[in-house]
């Protein structure tokens, strides 16, 4: 039986801002009522374009950013009113986060050793040797020598600094790794190590994966679930080959059929084209967030948010077309 | 070559190109040396008087002369450079204190707290320093302690607003957000993850104040606000020449010289560090 | 068949404190008439840099220490400045990842089009400049074309930028465009729509010829009709794109193509090249991939291959190593 790591209910994160002096302020809904599950072990993970909301999605989670309502849950356990609280401390234990940009995600003064040891040192009480070994254990654990704990960040290469990156991530033993576009600044051969490291990781030591990325071929081939969103709002939630063999959201059709040189077992779809510019996510449509760019749009998708609803085992769209009512 | 000492022999190699930077290095030595050890060589004590024929020109006697009291000019310099360096120092220090507080809390804290702090500072930058100086003159009377202060806190302004600077792009890089989920508290963000990472400009910074303060030193001791008599700062030397200069100009012209070079080589070695810290070279800076 | 433009024995080298860098080493190659030839590889390998060169854009400290880039029966590499001048943007233009940058934010898009006509074609009068202004926004897809025209470039979505970019590359109706990542910025379904625009305009300008420069092998191989491998400044395989991408032969194209994820409904070890890359500084002597190499021997080390046919059926398709003859 499946164990529920995280559920995450109606999460709202809504940012104010001002178009201009004269405006008013206004909300930028960027996570829009949004819920879901992650399994212990499970590798989810997350795709959209630009302002669906997955980044500031994942950073929620994680409390680097508030939350405006909703309710979000660790093994039970309702971390929302920690990070509306700002008791974060003890939500930085159940959970890491994995950053896009190696170059910039270390702190360039100190060692490598001083870096895997902050964590530990503000969230355990552990004796000096008992940490430099697990410090130890951790780096030779992501593929570091020992000799690597005293150099800086600046004297390695991109794909190795993200290994460091993994590391301090992994040390003070979460339950659920965040990672947001981990690879995505790394050349190809890099980042498949990082996914093979990531991957071994996460089945070694039992943990969840929250995989953040706008590239659909790595999500294809590295997740277990995929959860599809849009303007804030998720549109689809999948198993990977399920996603891949029925899309059924328009827009999961649209990027699917946007990624080049698919294999010839993914069918392309016919007809799919996503029509006009990008809706403002300050003033969202009234209606499916879709509806100005969707071809299949019905008056009533101007009228109603369509719900996300299972329509089959496991397979979730938010989508008028597949409401039975 | 290990990727550290390749490193080292290229910082060597850029330092040992620049020749700014290396003339004022050996510039700076000269002045600290000076200041150490100068006054243990020099022939005579610096108010020690009647050491040779009263406003006696350059001779072998007095290399640099003779003030109205038959004062050693050379000794006096000398010694000068004990207490121009030793003030400048502590200004360094003090107005390094006092920026970085407002300038760190001011880009960390952001928001109200922000506009706050920073129309102070504007208010300090705008009054003139000779002014800020005489108020602190008129409240604790003059002296060595006077100049320290009332430098401190006019330089103090361009402290802030370089770190006010280097925080607020600072907080925007992922490894704050990582020190932060790592459990580091606000302190510790602030001095372990952007003060250290904010050295270059800092440095650079503070040579700048180095060269300013002993100008105004200079000036204010001239002016009466500074240092007292018979104290031999370089400012004191020359308001004694005020008198005496027309027929003794060179009275004037060692303590000028000696501000010159000093001011110059502390200008020169911020513009030499300027150029060594450029960001396309880590790691300080 | 006369080449479009002939590259041969081109040596770039970049002189700094830490020593002499060789950016590109001994490239040669042709751009044919009417293709769309691709340039693969990774962060460093001379893709950019090659393209620079052509249009002698090469920031210092480098500049070209050898080799010829012979166009219109003229070389390039020996063009002054002022020559240049009249090539760039009239008969080979250049088209850049970032929109928003390629594009000066303090005018409007009609002044930005308007301003190449003036340079190059000092004599046109003014309604011909307009006729051909609005004529080539159309080509590039926009519609609300005199909306666009008075716009400024952030009142714009990436998309339209991009478009509008590829308008001022092909204003001049130039001889050879040079796309360097004009899609890594964009989202994945915008990236489709501006890939079909190229290939397009590509298709459709009997005199044009296009380099198409990218680090994903998959958008590559979808519209290219060569490609051109390259890594640490060499050219290790060029072939055409279906050769390329179905019958690798370098083991880098291979180690390049394997880590490369590719959406399908089955999953794929996820492949990766070992070792890391060498520096620009160091010279090699032998082949400059026989540190990451699992196919190599002794003479690998000692000398380097040349770039050789090895293709058959009239097909050409050129690989430098000596274990594939």
């Amino acid at each position: 039986m499946k164990q529920k790591l995280i559920e995450v209910k109606n999460l709202k994160v809504y940012f104010k801002v001002k178009e201009n002096i004269f405006s008013r302020v206004k909300d930028v809904h960027a996570v829009d009522d949004v819920s879901f599950t992650i399994y212990k072990g499970e590798k989810v993970g997350l795709v959209g374009e630009s302002g669906c909301g997955k980044t500031t999605l994942g950073r929620a989670l994680m409390g680097l950013t508030g939350i405006t309502d909703g309710k979000i849950y660790y093994e039970g356990d309702d971390v929302s009113w920690l990070i509306r609280k700002r008791r974060l401390n003890d939500l930085y234990k159940k959970a890491q986060f994995i950053f896009q940009d190696p170059y910039s995600s270390l702190n360039p003064r100190f060692k490598i050793f001083t870096i895997l040891e902050r964590p530990l040192r503000n969230f355990y009480r552990m004796g000096k040797e008992e940490r430099r070994a697990k410090i130890i254990k951790t780096a030779i654990s992501v593929g570091l020598d020992e000799e690597s704990l005293e150099k800086f960040p600046h004297e390695f290469s991109g794909g190795q600094r993200q290994r460091v990156v993994v590391a301090r991530a992994l040390i003070s033993d979460p339950l659920f790794l965040i990672a947001d576009e981990p690879t995505s600044s790394l050349d190809v051969s890099v980042q498949a190590k990082i996914l093979k490291l990531l991957s071994d990781t996460i089945s070694r030591m039992d943990l969840s994966l929250l995989f953040i990325s706008h590239n659909l071929a790595v999500i294809n081939q590295f997740c277990d679930k995929v959860i599809v969103m849009y303007l804030g709002k998720i549109v689809e939630i999948a198993g990977w080959s399920e996603l891949f063999k029925n899309p059924l959201h328009y827009y999961t059709q649209a990027l699917i059929n946007a990624v080049p040189l698919k294999d010839v077992s993914v069918k392309k779809i016919d007809n799919v084209r996503l029509e006009g510019p990008l809706p403002s996510v300050i003033d969202p449509p009234k209606g499916c967030r879709l509806n100005t760019r969707c071809s299949l749009a019905t008056e009533f998708c101007f009228e109603k948010e369509p719900p996300l609803l299972e329509v089959k085992k496991d397979h979730f769209v938010a989508c008028h077309l597949y409401d039975k009512k | 070559m290990s990727n550290k000492s390749r490193a080292r022999s290229e910082l060597f190699t850029r330092i040992v190109k620049n020749k700014k930077l290396v003339i004022s290095l050996v510039m700076v030595t000269i002045l600290v040396m000076l200041a150490i050890f100068g006054p243990m060589f020099v022939p005579y004590g610096y108010e020690q008087m009647n050491t040779g024929e009263r406003l006696a020109p350059p001779n072998q006697n007095n290399i640099f002369g003779t003030d109205h009291f038959g004062r050693d000019l050379f000794s006096r310099v000398v010694y000068g450079a004990r207490y121009s360096l030793m003030i400048s120092l502590l200004v360094v220090i003090f107005s390094n204190i006092i920026g970085i507080t407002f300038g760190v809390s001011a880009g960390y804290i952001g928001g109200k707290f922000d506009i706050f702090a920073m129309r102070v500072i504007d208010i300090i930058f705008t009054v003139p320093w000779i002014l800020i100086a005489i108020l602190v003159a008129m409240s604790i009377g003059r002296g060595t302690q006077t100049v320290i202060i009332a430098l401190s806190i006019v330089y103090s302004p361009q402290v802030a607003r370089v770190i006010r600077g280097t925080t607020l792009s600072l907080k925007e890089k992922e490894f704050i957000e990582a020190g932060k989920i790592s459990g580091e508290k606000s302190l510790s963000i602030i001095f372990r993850y952007i003060l250290s990472n904010s050295l270059g400009p800092l440095i650079v910074q503070s040579t700048m104040v180095m060269a300013y303060t002993m100008l105004a030193e200079a000036a204010l001791s001239y002016l009466g606000y500074g240092i007292a008599p018979p104290t031999p700062s370089w400012g004191l030397l020359l308001q004694d020449a005020t008198r005496y200069y027309i027929k003794s100009s060179y009275l004037v012209y060692f303590p000028g010289a000696a501000i010159m070079f000093a001011v110059l080589s502390f200008s020169f070695l911020g513009d030499g560090l300027r150029d060594l810290l450029d960001p396309k070279f880590s790691p300080l800076g | 068949m006369d080449n479009k433009l002939s590259v041969k024995d081109l040596n770039v080298e970049f002189t700094t404190i830490k020593g002499k860098a060789k950016i590109l080493r001994d490239v040669s190659f042709e751009l044919k008439e009417h293709e769309m030839l691709g340039f693969a590889g990774e962060s460093g390998c001379g893709k950019t840099m090659t393209s620079m060169s052509i249009i002698r854009l090469i920031p210092p400290p480098g500049k070209i220490t050898r080799g010829s880039i012979i166009f219109e029966e003229k070389d390039l590499a020996q063009n002054s400045p002022r020559e240049m001048v009249d090539i760039r943007g009239k008969k080979i233009s250049i088209i850049f990842q970032e929109p928003l940058t390629a594009l000066n934010p303090c005018y409007r898009v009609s002044w930005q089009l308007e301003e190449i006509l003036k340079l190059h074609f000092p004599d046109m009068d003014k309604n011909e400049r307009r006729k051909r202004t609005i004529n080539i926004l159309k080509n590039v897809g926009l519609s609300d074309i005199k909306k666009v025209l008075n716009s400024y470039p952030h009142q714009l979505s990436g998309g339209m930028r991009q478009r509008i970019v590829i308008a001022m590359a092909i204003i001049c109706d130039p001889q050879i465009m040079i796309a360097d990542e004009p899609t890594t910025a964009l989202d994945v379904t915008i990236q489709a729509e501006i890939l079909s625009l190229i290939k397009e305009i590509q298709e459709e300008r009997k005199q044009l010829s296009v380099i198409f420069i990218s680090h994903d092998i998959n958008l590559l191989a979808e519209r290219c009709d060569r490609i051109m491998i390259m890594y640490l400044g060499e050219i290790l395989e060029v072939a055409d794109s279906d050769d390329i991408i179905n019958k690798p032969i370098h083991p880098y194209t291979r180690g390049l193509i394997g880590s490369t994820p590719r959406v399908s409904l089955s999953r794929k070890q996820f492949d990766f090249i070992k070792g890391e890359l060498p520096s620009a500084y160091t010279d090699i002597e032998g082949c400059s991939f026989y540190n990451r190499c699992t196919e190599k021997d002794e003479s690998c080390r000692q000398q380097k291959p040349e770039l050789i046919d090895i293709g058959d059926g009239g097909k050409q398709h050129l690989v430098r190593c000596f274990k594939k003859k």
